[in-house]
C-alpha cells in the first residue's frame, strides 16, 4: 500500500492481501486513507475488485458531511452496523474485517485467539477481552516472535496448521503505554475513543510477520493469560479436554462446520500443551513463554 | 418421580466422543445442539449402559452400573446416577426409548 496504490480508494477501490483473504476496500475518507497508508504500508494491493470480503466506508451525506461526520460500513452489500464517527474510519475498517472473517472464514476452524510464533512452534493465547491477550501479543513480537494474529487463530482442518492473518495489533486502555514504552520504534495509528468509551490505538504490524504471511505455523501451545495486578508470575498445566471445552467456547464457528470443527479443535488439544498463565510483570512472564516453546523444541 | 422410575433411556446416536491421554474424562460433540460437554468415566460409563438394542430403565441402569463399578449402591450413588441421567438427558445424550 502506497499513496499512489491507493489512487483509486475512493472510486474503484483497491484490493488489500491481508493473509489468506482478499480484501476489496473502498472509501472516500481521509482518515481510512491515511489508517492503510500507515498501517497497511508493507501489504500487496491492487486494482482487482474480485474478493473475499467487500468492505466500503462510504461518508454521509447532506450536512452530515460537514456536522459530526459520520463513516457508514456497508459490507458485501449489506449494512450490519449503525454509522459511527468519520474519525473513527481507519479503525472501522479493522473492526469490520474482524466482523468478516468471524462470520464467514469457514475455510478455517476460526478462534478468537492471538498467535505468534518463533522457532516454527506457536503460541495461542486464547481468552476473553480484557486478561491480556493483545498486550502479551504485543510485547512478545517487540521480541522477536512472529505475528501470526493478535484476533483470530484460524485452523486448517485439513493440516491443523495456524494460518497466519498479520494486521495491525489492537491496543487498549493501559496497554498503549506499556507497548509504547516497550517499542518506541514501532509505528501507531491514530488514537481514539471507541464506543465503549475505551482509548485505543493499532500497531502496525512487523514487516518480517507480513512478508511470511503465507508461511503457516504448527500449534505448540495454548496459554489461557490472566493479568492479575502485584501476581508474581504462574503458569499450570491444563488439561487436554479442558483447552478443547476452552478453545471451542471461543470459536465462532466451530458449531457452524459441525463434527469436522469439533475435531479441528480437538486434534489441536490433543498435539498442544495448555497452561494457565497469570502475571503481572511482562518482563517475568516473556521468558517463561519463550521457554515453554523452546522446551519443545528439544528431542525427547 | 413416577417418570425416572418407569422411562427407558436409548444413547442419542451420531454423538461425538473423544478422551486424551491426561484424564479419564470424556468430552462429547452433539452435533444435532451443537454442544460440547465435559463427561466424567462413570458418566461415560452410564450412558454405554444407554446403548443397548433394549432400553434399560433408570432403575436398571444404577443397578448395572454398580454392579460394573463394584459399588453399593448407596442413596447417594443412586441420587448422583438420577442426576447424571437428567444431565445426559437435558444435553440431549439420551432420550426417553419410544
Amino acid at each position: 500500500v502506497t499513496p499512489s496504490s491507493l489512487a483509486s480508494l475512493a472510486t474503484s477501490g483497491v484490493q488489500v492481501t491481508i493473509g489468506p483473504f482478499l480484501v476489496h476496500v473502498r472509501s472516500e475518507l481521509p482518515p481510512v486513507r491515511q489508517y492503510l497508508e500507515t498501517l497497511y504500508a508493507d501489504f500487496p494491493v491492487g486494482t482487482d475488485t474480485a474478493a473475499h470480503f467487500d468492505i466500503r466506508v462510504a461518508g454521509s451525506r447532506g450536512m452530515r458531511r460537514w456536522i459530526r461526520p459520520q463513516a457508514n460500513l456497508i459490507v458485501n452489500g449489506e449494512q450490519p452496523f449503525l454509522p459511527l464517527p468519520a474519525e473513527l474510519g481507519g479503525a472501522l475498517f479493522e473492526w469490520t474485517l474482524n466482523f468478516c472473517v468471524s462470520r464467514d472464514a469457514h475455510r478455517f476452524v476460526a478462534m478468537h485467539a492471538a498467535v505468534v510464533e518463533r522457532e516454527g512452534r506457536a503460541l495461542i493465547i486464547s481468552g476473553e477481552s480484557g486478561a491480556g491477550k493483545s498486550t502479551l501479543c504485543a510485547a512478545l513480537v517487540l521480541a522477536g516472535w512472529r505475528l501470526l494474529s493478535d484476533e483470530f487463530a484460524l485452523v486448517d482442518p485439513d493440516t491443523g496448521m495456524l494460518s497466519p492473518l498479520p494486521r495491525p495489533v489492537s491496543l487498549k486502555n493501559a496497554s498503549i503505554d506499556i507497548i509504547r514504552r516497550r517499542g518506541p520504534q514501532m509505528v501507531f495509528g491514530p488514537e481514539g475513543i471507541d464506543i465503549e468509551n475505551a482509548r485505543f490505538v493499532h500497531m502496525k504490524p512487523p514487516l518480517s510477520s507480513v512478508r511470511r504471511a503465507s508461511e503457516p505455523a504448527t500449534p505448540a501451545v495454548v496459554i489461557f493469560p490472566k493479568w492479575s495486578a502485584g501476581s508474581p508470575t504462574s503458569l499450570a498445566r491444563t488439561s487436554r479436554a479442558q483447552v478443547l471445552l476452552r478453545l471451542a467456547d471461543q470459536s465462532f464457528n466451530y458449531n457452524y462446520l459441525g463434527v469436522r470443527g469439533f475435531e479441528t479443535i480437538a486434534d489441536l488439544a490433543r498435539r498442544v500443551e495448555g497452561y494457565e498463565l497469570e502475571y503481572s510483570d511482562l518482563d517475568d512472564a516473556l521468558p517463561r513463554l519463550a521457554g515453554l516453546c523452546d522446551s519443545r523444541a528439544r528431542p525427547a | 418421580l413416577q417418570r425416572e422410575i418407569d422411562v427407558r433411556w436409548s444413547a442419542t446416536r451420531g454423538l461425538v466422543w473423544t478422551q486424551f491421554d491426561d484424564s479419564d474424562d470424556w468430552v462429547v460433540f452433539n452435533p444435532f445442539s451443537g454442544d460440547i460437554h465435559l463427561v466424567s468415566a462413570s458418566a461415560y460409563a452410564l450412558w454405554q449402559l444407554t446403548t443397548s438394542p433394549h432400553p434399560p430403565s433408570s432403575d436398571e441402569l444404577i443397578e448395572t452400573l454398580a454392579a460394573e463399578t463394584r459399588q453399593a449402591a448407596s442413596s447417594d450413588f443412586v441420587a448422583s446416577a438420577h442426576q447424571t441421567l437428567a444431565f445426559m438427558d437435558g444435553a440431549g445424550l439420551i432420550a426417553p426409548a419410544a
